[in-house]
């Protein structure tokens, strides 16, 4: 998997390329709760996302608690409709809201 | 804190090992690897392999005894490593165990056999429900590693006294296979597809769903083709032949195909708790998949054949489940893994109970002989973790032992009743002789469990095994052709009727009297003291088409048509209204039995008998009419104030006139339920009961019941 970081106005854009599994999730893990600090504001874009797997998923989880603990705000893009399902019949989709494009998920973190 | 033996201390080839611990048994993810751990007392030898997944061939096979590398990981009779750097989700495992084959002694060791963990807590190889797996690979079920923690919220143990559950014993697939179910396309037959359809189970009000059994089994197990449809395959379709029994059912996720089987139900029992619905499973520990003496070697035969079962002095597998082997359950080894397995679902699920089936085989001594105080059943009654949990047998097996009434309980264990099945199918069918047993199923079969509770008693008269109740009143005789049996499997002593007609019927007086028979079931069940379970489909009239052994059907046979939610709306509203009476009235419900007197000095016995004459009940070997009243004040020992309910019951096929007892000066009778009447004034919710006019006499139509409130 590919992690990309930038950052656009005061908003980490997470761009994660691939399969988030248990090969690729200690890696996001890492680099993504590097950058979370009190207040943070990121979103996920997830359109080359191919495939979260059950590790995959406990890390967004993992991030999603951690943002949570830092009064941090995060949202996602692009999930393709096959994972938004795996996501919802596993009950991992409280974690984040899920938007269209990049630009609606700041937007709605403003 | 970094652990100081967290880091690899050998190799083999390119992999970093260390020694395991023991302890849990099974593949467990620690620090930078994963710990592998296994039993067998009589190998000689073991080796790990490791498979990328569903790849045929390992890529590697690691000993766990290597002169050669300087290691031997073994202690006592344990097997255990520690591999490092491994992609858990990636990696399928087996284990090869080496040593004799001396079959006479009960051995049959074989070291080329790619063997499943007996801890294994996921399993691969049947990812997608009825998916024709490559029958060439040489390890068909495969173990894999799952990562054991989920976000449980604020989940919470329901603890719902056993004397206010009402069951619903249902088949994940049954369900919602059908189109009909109108959940989302790919998630039909699946733990996913039972969340959509909480709210209809909160609608009919039932607050326990029991599973037949999630525990992964093979599909494909001795499947043929349907004789009398030759484009269809029969199956294990209910799945009493366990493979793990640690691992759920892939084939019943939508997302076993991602290995995702085990977020997906315990979502699912999530959901049901936060609806405030308990979750019992049916679990098979008689018997495994494995078969007989030509079976397959899947797991235990090949890791400690003389410890898992139970063998014959010239070392074949005694057969008493009928399935061709029997667990050695009450041997120290398999008695553990039991435990260990009741434990990680009720810790890790957060499972609220347990159904065991043909559950005499678990008081069967090492030699087969039933004992008085079989350990297993009393470590499972003693168990800390499983202390608030319902634990309920199926107090009989395939070997002739039957023990309804007599099971080892030590205040623990519930029954299903077969007993209550028999003789309410009987007394409902118009059986005469019936009324003193009926009397004693009423009071929660004191006869059989006076010195337990009646909370010992789970009454049904349907369950997945047999007619359906709307069959129980078409049909005479069972129609289990489609089985490929020559109608030979099933049980032939079925106590049903068809009500004049055999099968389907298109005379309105055949079918008004077969969905009364239904609501007769239904009224007596709710109202028995005792722990009800309803048959999932039956509040629908869910038809079989007669088969009363739907074990291999995975087809319109076994799957509810919610088409017939419509079609026989009465019948689900009278379900729902019955189940609502019985959580309104706590006289009903309560874990003790009745006393016959009246200890209270209200005036009324708690539990009075009558007949078609007050105070005079007819408990001749000719009656086929009862009726009784329970006084309100007498509701759970006197510490709740009910209603007075009376129930006339007529099971004789002419009306009769019931003189109704009378209440004290100020309370009027009304009517509850009436199963003679058509739909709308057959049954009335709390609160909205007609007063009855007459309130001395009570004409109870042929074959029918009334219920009464006195208030």
């Amino acid at each position: 998997m590919d992690i990309k970081i930038k950052e656009q106005a005061g908003v980490f854009i997470v761009t994660l390329i691939g399969n988030l599994d248990s090969v690729s999730s200690a890696d996001v893990q890492e680099v993504v709760l590097e950058k979370i600090t009190v207040g943070v504001k990121m979103v996920f874009d997830m359109r080359l996302c191919e495939f979260i797997s059950s590790a995959g998923l406990r890390v967004l989880l993992i991030i999603a608690k951690r943002i949570k603990i830092d009064n941090a705000f995060a949202a996602m893009s692009g999930l393709s409709d096959e994972i938004l399902e795996v996501m919802a019949m596993t009950g991992f989709d409280e974690m984040f809201d899920n938007y269209q494009t990049v630009d609606e998920a700041i937007n709605s973190l403003v | 804190m970094l652990r100081i033996d967290m880091n690899p201390t050998h190799t083999f080839g390119e992999f970093k090992l260390r020694h395991g611990t023991p302890l849990p048994f099974g593949a467990t993810i620690v620090p930078g690897g994963i710990n592998f751990s296994v039993f067998s007392r009589h190998a000689s030898s073991c080796e790990l392999a490791l498979f990328r997944k569903h790849e045929e061939k390992p890529f590697v096979i690691i000993p766990f005894i290597s002169e050669e590398n300087d290691y031997h990981f073994v202690i006592g009779n344990v097997f255990t490593i520690i591999v490092f750097d491994l992609p858990y989700e990636e990696i399928e495992y087996a284990y090869r165990m080496d040593g004799s084959n001396d079959k006479a002694r009960g051995f049959c060791f074989d070291k080329t056999k790619y063997l499943l963990d007996p801890y294994a807590k996921l399993i691969g190889g049947r990812d997608i429900w009825k998916q024709q797996p490559d029958w060439s690979n040489e390890y068909q079920h495969r173990s894999r590693v799952v990562f054991d923690d989920f976000d449980w919220k604020n989940d919470k143990p329901l603890e719902i006294p056993f004397e206010d559950l009402v069951i619903y014993e249902m088949h994940v697939r049954s369900f919602t296979a059908h189109e009909s179910s109108k959940v989302k396309g790919g998630s039909r037959g699946t733990f996913a597809a039972i969340r959509e359809k909480i709210p209809y189970l909160k609608e009919l009000g039932i607050n326990c769903v029991e599973l037949l059994p999630i525990h992964e089994f093979d599909e494909f197990e001795n499947s043929k083709l349907n004789p009398t449809n030759p484009n269809e395959l029969l199956v294990n379709y209910w799945g009493y032949s366990t493979v793990g029994f640690f691992a759920p059912k892939a084939g019943y996720a939508a997302t076993g195909k991602f290995g995702m089987q085990v977020d997906e139900f315990k979502k699912l029992i999530s959901d049901l708790h936060a609806n405030k619905i308990e979750v019992i499973l049916d679990v098979v520990f008689n018997h495994t998949a494995e078969g007989n003496e030509k079976g397959s070697y899947i797991s235990f035969r090949g890791i400690d054949n003389s410890t898992y079962y139970l063998l014959t002095p010239e070392g074949y597998y005694y057969n008493f489940s009928g399935t061709g082997n029997t667990m050695n359950c009450n041997n120290p080894i398999v008695r553990n893994m039991i435990l260990d397995c009741l434990r990680y679902w009720v810790s890790e699920y957060h499972i609220d109970g347990f159904r065991f089936d043909l559950a005499a085989i678990l008081s069967r001594d090492e030699k087969g002989a039933p004992m008085a105080n079989p350990p297993l059943l009393e470590s499972l009654a003693y168990d800390p973790i499983l202390g608030k949990c319902k634990l309920i047998a199926e107090a009989w097996d395939a070997g002739g032992l039957y023990q309804v009434g007599s099971f080892p309980s030590w205040g623990r264990w519930a029954e299903w009743n077969g007993k209550f099945r028999d003789d309410i199918r009987k007394f409902i069918t118009g059986g005469s002789g019936m009324v003193g047993a009926i009397a004693q199923r009423i009071q929660g079969s004191p006869d059989l469990y006076h010195w337990r509770s009646p909370t010992a008693s789970v009454n049904f008269v349907t369950c997945h095994d047999g007619f359906t109740l709307m069959d129980l009143f078409s049909y005479n005789d069972k129609k289990n052709e489609a089985n490929g049996e020559n109608n030979n499997d099933g049980d032939n002593n079925n106590h049903s009727w068809n009500c004049g007609w055999e099968g389907e019927s298109s005379d309105e007086s055949v079918n008004f009297l077969r969905k009364k028979q239904v609501k007769n079931v239904f009224t007596l069940l709710l109202l028995c003291r005792g722990v009800p379970m309803i048959l999932s489909g039956d509040e629908m009239g869910h038809t079989q088409f007669g088969n009363n052994n739907a074990y291999c059907q995975d087809n319109e046979i076994s799957w509810l048509n919610w088409n017939d939610l419509e079609k026989n709306s009465e019948l689900f509203q009278y379900t729902k209204k019955m189940i609502g009476f019985r959580h309104d009235h706590p006289v009903l419900r309560h874990n003790k039995f009745f006393h016959n007197r009246d200890y209270m000095n209200t005036g009324y016995p708690d539990i009075s008998w009558h007949g078609t004459q007050a105070w005079n009940a007819d408990w001749g070997d000719g009656s086929r009419t009862l009726a009784f009243l329970l006084d309100g004040k007498h509701a759970k020992e006197g510490t709740i104030e009910d209603n007075y309910i009376y129930v006339a019951i007529n099971m004789h096929w002419d009306s009769h006139v019931f003189q109704i007892p009378q209440l004290p000066e100020g309370l009027k009778w009304y009517v509850a339920a009436n199963t003679d009447m058509p739909e709308g004034s057959d049954i009335f919710a709390s609160g909205e009961e007609p007063i009855i006019e007459q309130q001395f006499n009570f004409m109870v139509g042929s074959r029918s019941m009334i219920i009464l409130v006195g208030k």
